[in-house]
């Protein structure tokens, strides 16, 4: 590693194109009312606190913005790299002693640090405009998913009603489920949905029957689709679950494949960290493997490259967590609606360096050629 | 410091060609160049635009590497550290980052030769005080002129001390200070036995600090020998003139 080429490559992030753009849309966008009469409606149909609502709210649409226009600036930037040195800057740059694993290493980890900056900027700028978390109590995260039966039509006579296995470790006091459910053909236009969660413990009941603890019940309102939430009894034993409908003739079905888990989180704040740090992971992989694109191929065609490939972990129904950015889009819906996105996955942090690491070593082999023209 | 025994530069049938059209042709800019200097000897190339000269040095810098034939530097390959770190480059150009200053960016290139820290920093500036640029020592480079920029070149080409100094053009955008710069860097240079290449398109260049001169015609070295001798009573362009008819009559026979 060679501490002035990585100063060098941080300063070049960080050029006054950048961070002069960065500056004017940060300004811009922390002077919009992201939440507005939103928050409250959102909040009044789905019993929320309305202030983390707004903050949300603020936290989505500010990250949302931000990636969209300074994440590509700041890869199209590590792609042009080695068409810059190989425009001239070879000259003095390839006729050192350093291997081209030194340089490309170094100015990987200036480009990175210069773009850890700017998001921690970004961070500390979006909490500032969020203000002070409320005294709602605290925030809930997302902690992973319960099974759900296959698509069924629930109604007034046929709720339905499975068994989850205990979700343990996962699941601590004041833990949550979440399901998505759609209102479907019936009287009126909405029906009310009863969302029951009990502990079940296997053969401690006096007949030797299984006995149900601490019955917790959630009734929600469905128009066309939206969530019903239980809040899990407290202590161990597998989770009955059971959804059923209150209206006769009325019908909903479940839309999600799985039960979201929420857990009680200590601060909103965590919403934005974990972009931050999602978005930490993805550059390093992006950088890595823009650097090493930019090898081959032009700026350009080694951007549209990168973007191509992660387009389907971004349309597909259900990001996978092990790819560093897939969920990226996931985590700024989660943070929308006031919660904590998941922490992220360990799997994540070893592929990004894995990523980033064969996007050097791409770049290594690219460079044993610094000039391709006269 | 180099061997006594091994030569500067040795080069044999050392051809460089670039692809064209998507790799379909190729065009050929180096076509089989013999070329050797014994160390402490100061070789002039000269040779018409085009003619192969830069593409040469860049290959005996490491920036390029050769299509075909054998290069050895300094008794191994340019593209071995080790005689990289005893190389000196000139570019033609000046593509040097202007975001730094230029004692920074020196410390920067002679840590990339792998310099010493603690002598980094003194060399450099003894050599921005050579080159007459101490008192810009810590401007950026982007405002200097194209004059500063080629001293600012010709000391970081010499910031390590190198066995070999290869300079591209160094006389071009110079004042008469700069030409007075570029006689004490070679006086140094020479002074510690080292070997220098200039390429030029410069007569005065060539006769002034040159042992010998070759010319480079069409990508092969068209003719060598000492520079009074070539140069006796007649301009660059009479001799790239008169070698070329000689190839022209030697291809006809």
């Amino acid at each position: 590693m060679n501490a002035g080429l990585c100063v060098l490559a941080f300063r070049r992030s960080l050029a006054p194109a950048v961070l002069g753009s960065w500056a004017v849309l940060a300004f811009l966008l922390l002077q919009r009312d992201w939440a507005g009469e939103n928050a409250l409606i959102e909040a009044g149909a789905g019993g929320g606190d309305a202030g983390a609502l707004a903050r949300g709210m603020t936290r989505e649409g500010v990250w949302t913005v931000l990636v969209l226009a300074i994440v590509p600036l700041l890869i199209a930037r590590a792609a042009r790299t080695v068409s810059t040195w190989r425009a001239g800057e070879a000259e003095w740059l390839g006729s050192r002693s350093a291997g081209r694993g030194t340089i490309l290493v170094s100015t990987w980890l200036g480009t990175w640090s210069g773009a850890t900056a700017l998001l921690a900027l970004s961070f500390l700028a979006i909490e500032l405009r969020a203000g002070p978390v409320g005294a709602g109590g605290p925030s809930l995260r997302r902690a992973g998913e319960i099974a759900v039966p296959p698509a069924t039509w629930i109604e007034a006579n046929a709720p339905l009603a499975w068994t989850a296995p205990d979700p343990r470790e996962r699941a601590p006091a004041g833990a949550r489920v979440r399901i998505e459910l759609g209102f479907g053909a019936g009287s009126g236009a909405s029906t009310e949905i009863d969302f029951r969660a009990r502990r079940e413990r296997v053969n401690r009941g006096r007949d030797g029957a299984n006995d149900e603890t601490g019955e917790r019940i959630t009734r929600g309102r469905m128009a066309s689709r939206g969530f019903v939430e239980v809040e899990l009894p407290p202590g161990p034993g597998d989770l009955r679950l059971e959804l059923s409908c209150e209206r006769a003739g009325a019908r909903a079905f479940v839309i999600s494949d799985a039960g979201e888990l929420w857990v009680p989180c200590a601060s909103e704040r965590a919403a934005g960290a974990g972009i931050f740090v999602r978005l930490l992971l993805a550059l390093a992989a992006w950088i890595g493997l823009a650097l090493g694109l930019g090898a081959w191929v032009s700026a350009p065609t080694a951007a549209l490259a990168l973007l191509a490939a992660w387009i389907p972990a971004w349309l597909g129904d259900r990001a996978p967590a092990w790819l560093p950015g897939a969920d990226l889009w996931d985590a700024l819906e989660v943070a929308g609606s006031g919660r904590v996105p998941a922490a992220f996955d360990l799997r994540s942090l070893a592929l990004a360096a894995a990523l980033a690491a064969f996007g050097l070593v791409l770049g290594a082999a690219g460079l044993r050629r610094w000039r391709t023209s006269p | 410091m180099a061997s006594a025994t091994e030569p500067a530069l040795d080069l044999r049938g050392v051809r460089k060609s670039y692809p064209l059209l998507l790799g379909l042709r190729r065009r050929e800019v180096l076509c089989g160049v013999d070329l050797d200097l014994a160390q402490g000897e100061t070789l002039g190339l000269a040779g018409p635009n085009g003619s192969g000269k830069s593409t040469l040095l860049r290959i005996l810098s490491g920036v390029d590497r050769a299509s075909s034939g054998e290069v050895r530097v300094l008794g191994g390959s340019p593209q071995d550290g080790a005689v990289r770190r005893r190389t000196g480059y000139l570019p033609e150009e000046s593509p040097f980052p202007p975001e730094l200053s230029a004692r920074s960016a020196l410390d920067l290139m002679g840590s990339l030769s792998g310099m010493r820290r603690a002598d980094r920093r003194p060399e450099g500036d003894r050599l921005l005080d050579l080159v007459g640029l101490r008192e810009e020592a810590r401007h950026r480079l982007g405002r200097f002129s194209r004059g500063m920029l080629r001293r600012f070149g010709l000391a970081q080409a010499a910031l390590s001390r190198p066995d070999l100094l290869l300079l591209d053009e160094p006389t071009a955008g110079l004042d008469a200070q700069g030409f007075e710069v570029l006689a004490a860097i070679l006086a140094e240079t020479r002074a510690r036995g080292a070997s220098v290449v200039i390429a030029s398109h410069l007569i005065g260049d060539l006769r002034e600090h040159c042992d010998e001169l070759a010319v480079i015609l069409s990508g092969r070295i068209a003719v060598r020998g000492v520079p009074g001798e070539l140069l006796a009573g007649r301009s660059l362009l009479d001799l790239y003139r008169e070698r070329a008819h000689a190839r022209e009559e030697t291809r006809k026979t």
